[in-house]
């Protein structure tokens, strides 16, 4: 890295590209924030689903994997939508790249890219647990589907995050988006099979988001508690849409 | 438009020599045509501009155009509406009822965002980020940036190119958002309370950077607290005052305008007796320093003399800027 004006430091570049660059550079230089995002769901897993496995040790190691590579997915999404948007916003740097020509696009590209980068860390190292200390076996196929559909189902929780993230200020957003977070995780059976609660909690967990896109994602498996593929879709669809309009609501009501 | 037809007929009756004459003369007349309309585009237009929040309204109905190539100060109390205004130039927020233009366009449009380089009050970069890198992505946005070894000469950031934002200076952070600002050649810019907390020399080096900007037809807008600073820069100064303009003229025109001497010295006579004395506009105390507004300097003084023979600590001097708008905004001035 030079210090003087190199030209080649200064190659013009893609704005998307420039984008997601800093934004990894931002995660890699702030470990103390990106780490934990990895962390949490991975020792979750080691101690509920791999070292307290008991007898139907191979199906819970497979469900639980799936289940924690969907909690694993959504964190990244919204926490770096809901936290660091309302960060930047606060900061004055989201204004000063709203004046500029940027395209919105460019900025929640990067976001995404960064929720999908972690979030397929995270499911890679969930599954590298399963594998070695677990002892599962699982094709890669049947591996590579439940990690796009895991992905994809993240990305409403990215917009649920956004319209948090341009709603509260940057010391509340932490905790608001933990709460919800974790509320959202526990109660659609992300963190522990949902047989586990009593029958009123299974009926709440049909309203949450994340009840569905678990059940999207154990589908790979035939773990699905309910064969209805196209509601649950359909669901996480309209959950979309409604967080799209909620987050550009929030968007264009911040100043 | 018969200008533009005429060289078209006479290009029809022409020979083919004449022809390419011609179609340079028809070149030259749309060129200085259209040359004319965006000359004569003022930089901003602001009309019966008006932002209600709720019931508050923070500003009321303002007028307002600038040329290009101008320097306008625009000052006023906390609250007076200077952010609003500024935010509504930005595209940021959309007026209550009024219009405002940019170079004709309307503010938030692509082909505004282009031309306008902006420094907010209070901005935090992203902290871990260094400042080429800041740069290199800010640039990315514009279609005609700024040459970038020459954006790095003007803001003189060579020496800490390689350094993380967060290590930097106050002084060395306003610099990276300045360069920032500059990073599309804004044709106007906007720099609110750009010099806020900086060292006397270092705000002396952002001023020649910005004459210079505007020797090279920068229309700049700028707010701060520093008269010294308007004073020294600005051509036009505007006032305001709860939402509303209540002044508007060249800088040097206000300053004139509430131009007196002010006497200061340390006496024992009181106010009573201090504005019996013809020609006194305004006393004011500062421990036991009493400073007399005039205008008829001898007058005062030697009538002065005379009713206390003893007063000590005695100055004259003519006021500043900072005077005169003391005159302008306290409301016995208004009468």
């Amino acid at each position: 890295m030079t210090t003087t004006t190199d030209t080649k430091t200064f190659k013009p570049a893609n704005p998307y590209f420039l984008e997601c660059k800093m934004e990894l550079f931002k995660a890699l230089r702030t470990p103390q924030f990106s780490l934990p995002t990895i962390a949490m769901p991975l020792i979750f897993y080691l101690i509920f689903g791999v070292m307290l496995a008991g007898d139907d040790g191979q199906n819970r190691v497979l469900y639980l994997l799936t289940t924690f590579g969907m909690f694993g997915a959504i964190g990244p999404a919204i926490f770096g939508f809901g936290v660091y948007v309302a960060t930047e916003r606060h900061s004055g740097w989201l204004d000063l790249k709203k004046i500029s020509p940027m395209p919105l696009s460019v900025y929640l590209s990067a976001k995404l890219f960064m929720a999908s980068l972690f979030g397929f860390i995270v499911i890679s190292l969930l599954t590298t647990v399963a594998i070695f200390v677990g002892g599962l076996t699982i094709s890669i196929q049947a591996w590579l589907s439940m990690a796009l559909i895991e992905l994809l189902c993240a990305v409403p929780f990215g917009l649920l995050g956004m319209a948090i993230g341009f709603s509260v200020s940057p010391q509340a957003a932490p905790a608001i988006v933990n709460i919800v977070f974790m509320a959202m995780s526990v109660f659609g059976g992300l963190l522990m099979p949902l047989n586990v609660f009593p029958d009123s909690l299974q009926t709440l967990a049909w309203g949450l988001p994340t009840f569905h896109a678990a059940q999207l994602s154990l589908s790979v498996f035939n773990f699905n508690s309910s064969d209805n593929l196209l509601l649950h879709t359909l669901f996480l669809f309209g959950f979309t849409v409604i967080m799209a309009i909620i987050a550009n609501i929030a968007h264009k009501k911040d100043t | 438009m018969p200008f533009l037809i005429y060289p078209l007929i006479l290009n029809y009756f022409h020979s083919k020599e004449g022809l390419q004459l011609h179609s340079f003369t028809i070149k030259f007349v749309i060129q200085s045509y259209l040359k004319d309309k965006i000359m004569n585009t003022p930089a901003i237009s602001l009309k019966g501009l008006q932002k209600n929040y709720g019931p508050i309204n923070a500003v009321k109905g303002i007028n307002l155009t600038v040329n290009k190539g101008a320097f306008i100060a625009l000052i006023g109390e906390n609250g007076a509406g200077k952010t609003t205004i500024l935010a509504m130039l930005m595209g940021l927020i959309t007026p209550s009822s009024g219009s405002v233009t940019i170079l004709g366009h309307t503010p938030g449009t692509k082909s505004v965002q282009q031309k306008i380089g902006v420094m907010l009050q209070r901005t935090e970069l992203p902290s871990v980020l260094k400042v080429h890198e800041l740069i290199q992505l800010f640039t990315s946005y514009y279609e005609r940036p700024y040459d970038l070894t020459d954006l790095i000469k003007l803001t003189r950031l060579d020496d800490i190119l390689d350094r993380k934002y967060q290590a930097l200076s106050g002084g060395q952070q306003r610099r990276v958002q300045f360069a920032i600002a500059l990073c599309g050649q804004p044709e106007i810019l906007f720099l609110d309370e750009p010099t806020v907390g900086l060292d006397m020399n270092i705000r002396r080096e952002f001023w020649q950077i910005l004459s210079d900007l505007k020797k090279s037809g920068t229309t700049i807008i700028l707010t701060s607290h520093y008269l010294d600073e308007i004073e020294a820069l600005s051509d036009r100064l505007i006032i305001l005052k709860s939402g509303e303009i209540i002044a508007d003229d060249m800088t040097s025109n206000i300053k004139k305008r509430a131009q007196h001497k002010n006497i200061t010295c340390s006496t024992n006579l009181d106010d009573i007796k201090l504005k019996a004395i013809p020609g006194v506009k305004a006393i004011t105390k500062s421990g036991r320093l009493t400073t007399i507004a005039t205008q008829q300097e001898n007058q005062v003084l030697a009538e002065l003399l005379s009713a206390d023979p003893n007063l000590t600590d005695l100055s004259v001097y003519t006021s500043t800027l900072e005077d005169a708008l003391t005159n302008v905004l306290t409301p016995a001035a208004k009468n």
